[in-house]
């Protein structure tokens, strides 16, 4: 409804009395308030009421009576027009700051009323000075009178838009009227003064000028006090509302105190200066020591075209056969199309790394023929594109959707598994979908078709070993660990590779006590992270290199303020924005030099599945000891490959608390010799908990002192050094004397490698927790008689590392191409490496 | 006053006449007329002059880097709901170097105060130009004059449906308490805009300045409505002061903590559970 349409249910003549106020429409014919389209003799129907109802004694509620029938639109109108609005709106301001309607115009009513008072004591008393008297201050009235007209009228404009009802119509009539009157007045005393006296035409029109423009003064005070006050009675109760700012405040007694924090009988023992957790590594798997037989699998497609369905298809039914597997997939940075592939191992004991060489090849479509075709020897069956051409499936299937079940079924076919744990596991999988059990049929149909002579010999099934196993990959082994390490604060930034931790949490948080949040970036992260720490927290941050550098600043901070924090920084290569779906331990570098300042930091880099949890755990327990940030270094390699895992007993991790309660004492960073102070969390206990980003006291004020600072800046030392003893020593596998030294990731594909060299020669050594080194540990390393550093990162930043501990490196091994680790590739390269030391 | 929420033996580090004593007066005045004791609540602030008060109010403090006190109030008040959270500081910490942490803690409606000290010019750093500087303030670095449109910080956290937006003036303390008693006392994201001079680096916007350049928001204000509420943000010379809006909605820590109050410090996970889950994989 447009202003003009508005004007026309005006109330009157029958019409619907409807009114306008912030935009919307109002019915209010049916109001006894609106009679005739009128309201209170101010207000009429038909017009937009909002400016009016500031100046009204009641307040908006009154709409919620009426029935709101439309909305008002603004009319099509020129620029003018809005800027007239605007213009409008300045004058409105200024009226209310300075109101000089009311300022000028109680001098006209004062000096009309006085006049005709004092024209009334004439009379009985005709005195020229009163004549006088009562002629000047009649002009003086007169005067006063146009001057209070003319805000009057521009109130009457901006502030209740020009309104025709009846009180702005009578004040404009005798306004009008008494200002022509006084003029009359004025112009017959003027040309003769001495007219007071007479009884003349003259002398009586005088007289009742200055009687009658005392009543219209009278008339013109009652309707502008009704104008601004309107009908109440009630003077007081307008005052008050008219001073709300503040007594709105006081108007909820209720709630006029804090609540204060409970106070909380301990509500745990706190562990603080108990013995270190020991990890409970019952893992009962064997390590790929003995010749065991495996058969790799590659399938290659475009993204979103059912692979993962496929890998999962697979992997859950090669499981239930009784197979041990291990599955990896290469994707690109996109989330349609592309050439990704997987890769399924299938072998009769435990695998961890992925073979670049393969036994068969599916390549689905040409692209991805193509781009994994260097992975084929001659004795690789290759099926490619043609067999899954969409005309192909169409015509096999019914409609090409089935391809990955039908591949699933040639797979089976091909190395002659026995298909009813496929068949049932596919049934499960797609109950809505009976054709997927035909398609798979079609595939083992198909298979037997197939000469299938140049695969090698499947491996023999351990239903009873494996069926005690778990699938998972790094990033759910990871998300266990952290768990069971008592997270329960999560705030984080999606970033490729580590976004799986913080769905892994996320899903958990439904059923477990975790805060999560995603943050608006990096720096929020980490800093919620130490706020929750603070506050008695277990918060993790999930990132990526790329996302760990915004945390440089907040890592400092956890430093100084010695608030814990723990890192899950899964690595991709860089700079900057590198390959991020691709794998390398190309950060940690920066993982032991970001943020400023020097201070304590933990840094550890799991290997393995089990070691995924148990670190996990450990960086927790790390973190709260030693009240220092701890990162936790994955990969996209690690992160996103699957393989199985024995069972975890997680009854034998402890879970402790190295909080205090505070009494009225409590000084946050009281010098110990451990260098680690009781750490308080607020409200638990008397204390008060202040912790500092500045050089600062025990008590947390900032300090110069530049004593205090060195004293502090040892204390915060010393917590290294009791880190150090702390350091878990490198693992050991083998009696060689040549050591094969690696870190985190690439545990496994050293060990399978070095099991496929079968050289005696040969030792792995296995870093997990990666800094602080302890010397002593290092000791042991100085004993091989050659030394290969296996890294998968261009920088060599471990090597770097060790080399500071005086380590001698023979010889390097380094890989960046986005790849993790072959195991057949990385044989050759050891083997290389040897034949050139020796 | 009764002084007990004086932190005893500190140096104060802001020069003579300046309004952060007035404001450090006044949080002590309404910890203690709203009945705090020390240990429910806790004061994060970032960096700068206005930022360290909390070093002289004896309650719970986190003095984090500069912009980053929000992430940090936000997590905290996460972490255990019972503490009562305070977020200080200046026009550059929590509009300039926070801003993002600015607009992303008012959506997420966590139940903190946010104090902001706004004296339009960097004090610590010794008189730069702030985001809320007007156009034309000279100083050593923007020698031509101030040209960027001033940070309005009222209008963005009103554009983001703040649930309590305000803006008081130090130089009228008795309206600036009420209104920050009132942003302690909603439920949820408060933010208090604190008009203060800097005596000495900000010769323009003085006490005289601001008085003459506010006025007071009265009762023909509709605090509800948040359209009206923008076109008073958007208002100039003069500007008004009081609350602009305050509307109460479901707090960030009710969700994220799906109504629990319970600290976490508490709380552990049944490792029970832990097992169930593990073994469906």
């Amino acid at each position: 409804m447009t202003k003009s349409e508005l004007k026309l249910h005006n109330g009157k003549d029958g019409a619907k009395a409807y009114i306008a106020f912030k935009g919307e429409v109002y019915d209010v014919t049916d109001s006894h308030l609106w009679q005739n389209g009128e309201h209170k003799g101010m207000h009429s129907a038909g017009l937009d009421l909002t400016p009016m109802l500031e100046n009204a004694p009641h307040s908006t509620e009154v709409f919620e009576n009426f029935e709101v029938v439309g909305t008002l639109e603004e009319e099509p109108s020129l620029d003018q027009s809005a800027s007239d609005e605007d213009y409008k709106q300045q004058l409105r301001t200024l009226y209310k700051k300075y109101h000089p309607h009311p300022i000028t115009v109680h001098f006209p009513i004062a000096l009309h009323l006085f006049t005709a008072v004092f024209d009334l004591i004439f009379f009985t008393n005709p005195k020229e000075a009163y004549a006088v008297v009562i002629f000047y201050t009649f002009f003086a009235a007169t005067v006063f009178g146009l001057l209070a007209m003319v805000p009057g009228m521009l109130s009457w404009w901006i502030n209740y838009g020009l309104s025709k009802s009846k009180p702005f119509v009578i004040k404009i009539i005798v306004s009008t009227l008494t200002l022509l009157l006084g003029v009359v007045g004025i112009l017959i005393y003027v040309q003769n003064p001495s007219v007071v006296y007479e009884s003349s035409f003259l002398g009586i029109t005088y007289h009742f000028i200055i009687l009658i423009t005392g009543v219209n003064v009278i008339i013109l005070g009652y309707y502008g006090g009704k104008i601004t006050w309107g009908d109440r009675s009630d003077g007081e109760e307008v005052k008050t509302e008219n001073k709300a700012e503040i007594k709105d405040i006081k108007e909820v007694p209720e709630f006029t105190k804090l609540t204060l924090a409970k106070k909380y009988e301990a509500p745990f023992v706190s562990d603080i200066g108990k013995s270190p957790v020991k990890l409970n590594t019952n893992n009962k798997i064997k390590n790929t020591k003995e010749k065991s037989i495996s058969v790799s699998i590659l399938i290659g497609g475009a993204a979103g075209t059912g692979i993962d369905t496929l890998e999962k298809i697979l992997s859950d039914s090669f499981k239930r056969c009784g197979y041990y597997i291990f599955s990896s997939k290469e994707y690109m940075s996109r989330v349609r199309g592309g050439s990704n592939t997987t890769l399924i191992r299938i072998s009769d004991a435990l695998i961890e790394a992925p073979c670049w060489e393969v036994d068969l090849f599916i390549a689905i479509d040409a692209l991805s023929l193509e781009h994994a075709k260097a992975r084929c020897t001659s004795n690789t069956l290759v099926l490619s594109d043609e067999m899954f051409s969409k005309q192909k499936t169409k015509e096999m299937l019914g409609n090409p959707l089935y391809t990955n079940t039908y591949i699933a079924g040639l797979i089976f076919g091909l190395f002659e598994i026995d298909s009813k744990i496929l068949l049932q596991s596919v049934s499960e999988y797609f109950k809505e979908d009976s054709l997927n059990v035909e398609a798979v049929k079609v595939g083992l149909k198909t298979a037997s078709e197939l000469d299938a002579s140049m695969l090698p010999k499947f491996p023999k099934a351990d239903k009873d070993e494996v069926s005690k196993l778990h699938l998972m990959d790094g990033t759910t082994a990871s998300g266990f660990g952290f768990l069971v390490g008592g997270c329960n604060f999560v705030g984080a930034y999606p970033m490729s590779p580590s976004t799986g931790v913080l769905n892994f949490m996320a899903s958990m948080s439904k059923e477990f006590t975790i805060a999560l949040e995603q943050s608006e970036d990096e720096i929020a992260s980490l800093h919620m992270v130490l706020g929750a720490w603070y506050a008695g927290a277990r918060a993790l941050t999930t990132t990526s290199g790329g996302g760990f550098a915004l945390m440089g600043e907040a890592l400092s901070l956890s430093g100084m303020s010695e608030i814990p924090a723990v890192i899950y920084l899964a690595q991709r290569p860089g700079p900057a924005t590198g390959l991020p779906t691709r794998s390398e331990q190309g950060d940690l570098n920066m993982a032991l030099y970001s943020g400023h300042g020097p201070f304590p930091r933990v840094i550890l880099a799991p290997g393995s599945l089990r070691e995924c949890i148990d670190y996990a755990y450990l960086a927790f327990e790390l973190a709260d000891r030693f009240q220092s940030p701890v990162i936790y270094l994955s990969d996209e390699y690690l992160a996103d490959a699957m393989g199985m895992i024995d069972d975890v007993d997680f009854s034998l991790f402890e879970q402790r608390r190295y909080i205090c309660s505070t009494d009225a004492e409590y000084k946050r960073y009281v010098d110990t010799p451990s260098g680690v102070s009781p750490r308080g969390v607020p409200a638990f206990g008397d204390g008060l908990v202040c912790a500092e980003g500045h050089e600062h006291d025990e008590r947390s004020q900032i300090t110069e002192d530049y004593n205090k600072r060195v004293e502090m800046a040892n204390k915060r030392a010393r917590k290294e050094k009791a880190l150090i003893a702390e350091a878990i020593a490198p693992e050991y596998i083998g009696n060689g004397e040549i050591a094969v030294v690696g870190w985190g990731s690439t545990r496994a594909a050293i060990n399978e490698a070095i099991a496929l060299l079968d050289d005696s020669r040969l030792t792995q050594v296995h870093f997990i927790w990666i800094h602080p080194l302890n010397p002593e540990h290092l000791e042991v390393l100085k004993k091989y008689k050659y030394i290969i550093m296996v890294e998968n990162n261009a920088d060599r930043a471990f090597a770097n590392q060790l080399k500071m501990h005086d380590i001698k490196i023979d010889k390097m091994i380094l890989q960046y191409n986005g790849f993790a680790f072959f195991v057949d590739q990385l044989k050759e390269m050891i083997s290389k490496e040897i034949k050139e030391l020796l | 006053m009764s002084h007990i929420f004086d932190r005893k033996n500190v140096d104060v580090a802001w020069c003579p006449g300046c309004g952060n004593f007035g404001i450090l007066k006044l949080i002590k005045e309404v910890l203690e007329e709203l009945g705090s004791d020390h240990r429910s609540s806790v004061i994060v602030s970032g960096i700068g002059q206005a930022a360290k008060t909390p070093y002289y109010v004896d309650v719970n403090m986190y003095g984090v880097l500069h912009g980053r006190a929000l992430p940090v109030a936000t997590a905290i008040k996460v972490a255990n709901p019972e503490l009562n959270v305070i977020a200080e500081g200046g026009d550059g910490d929590m509009y300039g170097e926070g801003g993002n942490h600015f607009l992303h803690t008012i959506r997420r409606n966590v139940d903190i105060v946010h104090l902001v000290h706004n004296n339009m010019v960097y004090g610590l750093t010794k008189g730069q130009a702030s985001p809320t500087s007007q156009k034309g303030f000279t100083t050593k670095v923007q020698v031509d004059g101030v040209g960027n449109e001033p940070f309005n910080p009222l209008s963005v956290a009103l554009a983001l449906k703040a649930g309590f937006v305000s803006r008081v003036n130090i130089g009228n303390a008795a309206h600036a308490k009420e209104v920050i008693k009132a942003a302690f006392m909603h439920k949820g994201y408060a933010l208090v805009d604190i008009f203060q001079p800097c005596v000495v680096f900000n010769k323009t916007n003085t006490y005289k300045w601001f008085k003459e350049s506010t006025y007071m928001l009265d009762a023909t204000h509709d605090r509800s409505n948040i359209s009206a509420a923008m076109d008073k943000a958007f208002e100039e010379m003069p500007m008004p002061l009081g609350i602009f809006y305050k509307n109460e909605s479901v707090t960030f820590e009710d969700r994220v903590r799906k109504g629990e109050r319970t600290p976490l410090y508490a709380s552990k996970h049944d490792l029970g559970e832990i097992q169930k889950k593990f073994e469906t994989f």
